[in-house]
């Protein structure tokens, strides 16, 4: 690893240390804005922020609370039109921090431009852009897709469809239920830990960095793994047969229902059974 | 041109990711889009509205389900960017203001039959807000129910709004 | 209250009247040839309404609109995978291939892309990817040889194209973000020349062919993505 992104890591290290101490302050914060809207079954949330942190609870109301800190000259707009509830600001430009409490299946779509994402609770499916900021969702089912350019991604214990994509950023997904995951990032490591099903399809890929998975212990897949500098390591014995040698391998678990498809151009691709280490 | 199967055939494809079914759902439905983008906000920025409508029914494909016809989702989905659009544009100018005063003159169609340019003309000189009203129900066909809901309004208003745009619009087309 | 009914009238064409205010509104139109012409008129405004025609939109938008599809994320986006259990594969150049996806991708968002995967099956996508006509195979095409493809020349120029887009709003963009997103681009290119340079020494590698691919394609995203949050966003 270069110098410049030696310091890319500790740059984002650090802006991760910072999300978790900010994680705590939802409590307490005042509020500029604090509007509850009707939300009917069959609506979603769509919020656009350009500065700021979006945090998304679940409440078992049918309805969404919009609570937001601000500067005064900024207006905070909630639309409801049709099945959509729109959350959006006034001047774009300023920091807006927004605590969204909504109906546990409301789908969401939410972009930020710089800001934190943090999503708990929900049961529905979500898509959520961020350029500058991490995304950290508990919850989601359904359709779940998740993309930062310069954050991480943490997904837990999530079902349904899901696909996170990140550039400068590592990706982890635990206490996955689905049959459909995709997870790329370029720079930054990859983990997955979840249900392998027989005929699902997981794809994993990095340029710089790990691919950590943990999947059950009978779990039937066939797995091809790619690298270009990496290693393949299993914490189990396989049987591989390598289409190129020290590069390009492939091995089958049980039934080899599932297809896995892992590709990291620098780095180890770790496979493991919960329990191992 | 269309019909419900190839519409709905080519919306799945488009769901896959197939760019030419989604050009081909483009071409057949671009002319109503256009219509009523036309209709909503004026010529001048229809254009772009039409856009935004189609870049965002490539991202909501996969929720339609053929239970409508495709013409009548997409116009629904282009009512919603539309609606959605002139909140913002409203906002510079104060949200909760009172366009009955506010005559606006959008440009006309310049290529439409002669009772086309007409009605237009007519539509482009209501204040917003009957505009709106007599677009979705007289030309699009929704309940005052439904537009009700669109708009966030009672229904009493929806028909007033109706009632009003219809006299204006008399005093245009009817010498 | 007024004697004439016209703020009823347009309900009563609609025929959203209860029965006795109906049967009232009947009876005033009856003597009434004033009201009687207005719903006459409101009738006609109504009909006209209905008969509206639509023209396409002047200029053709679809280029425009294409340009801005995101790509779909169902699983892999890149085509080459099969191709590794395909008996054929040097009977293609899978950098061509890639190349030539990516070329079209880039100019149709994906249309072409999409259609070799779809095309391709479980036979490989050789079938669909070599160009009818062609008797040569196109092998050893490398991209790092020196004429570079004319694909990698268009895949730079649509860098370019999105790169300018994003400087033109540049001042809309946080600039914290601005820097994120040099940052990332700078990250993916590095990622993008370490594999050109592997490629170098083994051109033919169907999985550097394929990352190369994606990773170039995730450059535009990114460009197409800030772009999009940020034109959303303010």
């Amino acid at each position: 690893m270069n110098q410049q992104m030696k310091t890319i890591m500790r740059t984002l290290s650090l802006a991760l240390a910072a999300s978790a101490t900010l994680g705590g302050a939802v409590r307490g914060q005042t509020f500029q804005t604090d509007r509850t809207v009707d939300a009917q079954p069959g609506m979603r949330l769509q919020v656009e922020n350009h500065f700021g942190r979006v945090t998304v609870r679940a409440w078992d109301r049918p309805a969404v609370r919009v609570q937001a800190s601000h500067p005064s000259d900024v207006r905070v707009e909630v639309d409801v039109s049709g099945s959509l509830v729109q959350v959006e600001a006034s001047h774009g430009g300023k920091s807006v921090e927004y605590v969204l409490t909504v109906p546990a299946d409301m789908p969401l779509e939410i972009d930020v431009v710089q800001g934190e994402v943090d999503v708990s609770g929900t049961r529905a499916g979500m898509q959520i852009q961020s350029v500058n900021g991490a995304i950290t969702v508990h919850g989601g089912d359904g359709s779940i897709d998740l993309g930062s350019v310069q954050g991480s991604i943490t997904l837990e214990g999530a079902r349904g469809e899901v696909h996170a994509e990140s550039v400068n950023g590592r990706i982890q997904l635990r206490g996955i239920d689905s049959g459909r995951v995709t997870a790329e990032t370029v720079n930054g490591a990859v983990s997955y830990e979840g249900s392998i099903r027989s005929d699902g399809w997981y794809r994993f890929s990095t340029h710089n960095g790990g691919i950590d998975l943990t999947i059950p212990a009978n779990a039937g897949a066939t797995f091809t793994a790619s690298t270009f500098n990496g290693t393949l390591v299993t914490g189990f014995p396989v049987t591989l047969r390598e289409a190129k040698e020290g590069k390009e391998f492939s091995f089958t678990l049980g039934s080899g229902g599932a297809r896995i498809e892992l590709e990291t151009f620098n780095g180890t691709m770790s496979i493991r059974r919960p329990g191992q280490p | 041109m269309t019909t419900p199967e190839g519409d709905l055939r080519d919306a799945r494809l488009a769901f896959e990711g197939d760019t030419r079914a989604f050009e081909r759902l483009y071409r057949g439905h671009s002319a109503s889009v256009h219509g009523l983008a036309r209709r909503m906000v004026g010529l001048e920025e229809a254009d772009a509205l039409t856009q935004d409508v189609f870049v965002r029914v490539w991202e909501k494909i996969g929720t339609f389900r053929g239970e409508a016809a495709f013409g009548t989702w997409i116009h629904r989905v282009a009512i919603n960017v539309m609606l959605a659009r002139q909140d913002v544009r409203r906002r510079d100018r104060g949200r909760f203001e009172d366009d009955d005063a506010q005559v606006e003159t959008a440009p006309v169609a310049p290529r439409e039959s002669e009772s086309s340019i007409d009605l237009e003309a007519a539509l482009a000189s209501l204040p917003e807000r009957a505009r709106r009203v007599f677009v979705l129900h007289d030309v699009e066909g929704y309940k005052h129910h439904e537009i009700a809901e669109m708009l966030e309004i009672t229904v009493g208003t929806s028909k007033s709004q109706l009632h009003r745009a219809r006299m204006l619009m008399r005093e245009q087309l009817v010498t | 209250m007024s004697a004439h009914p016209t703020e009823k009238l347009s309900e009563f064409i609609d025929d959203e009247l209860a029965a006795p205010e109906r049967a009232r509104i009947e009876s005033h139109l009856s003597s009434c040839s004033q009201c009687a012409r207005v719903v006459d008129d409101l009738r006609a405004v109504v009909s006209a309404a209905g008969a509206v025609e639509d023209s396409p939109p002047a200029s053709d938008l679809w280029p425009a609109i294409a340009r801005r599809l995101a790509p779909r994320h169902q699983g892999p986006r890149v085509v080459a995978i099969d191709s590794r259990r395909g008996p054929r594969r040097l009977s293609f150049s899978i950098p061509q291939l890639v190349a030539a996806s990516l070329a079209v991708a880039l100019l149709s968002a994906g249309a072409v892309w999409m259609a070799i995967r779809d095309g391709g099956g479980t036979t490989g996508p050789s079938t669909v990817a070599v160009p009818a006509g062609s008797e040569e195979p196109m092998t050893g095409v490398t991209v790092a040889s020196g004429s570079a493809p004319q694909v990698f020349v268009e895949y730079e120029s649509a860098v370019a194209d999105l790169e300018r887009l994003l400087d033109e709003i540049s001042d809309d963009i946080d600039p914290d973000a601005r820097r994120a997103i040099d940052r990332n681009l700078a990250i993916i290119d590095q990622a993008i020349q370490q594999t050109r340079e592997a490629l170098e020494a083994d051109p033919n590698d169907d999985y550097l062919n394929t990352h190369l691919a994606s990773t170039m394609q995730r450059k535009i995203d990114v460009l197409q993505e800030a772009t999009r949050l940020v034109r959303t966003s303010t």
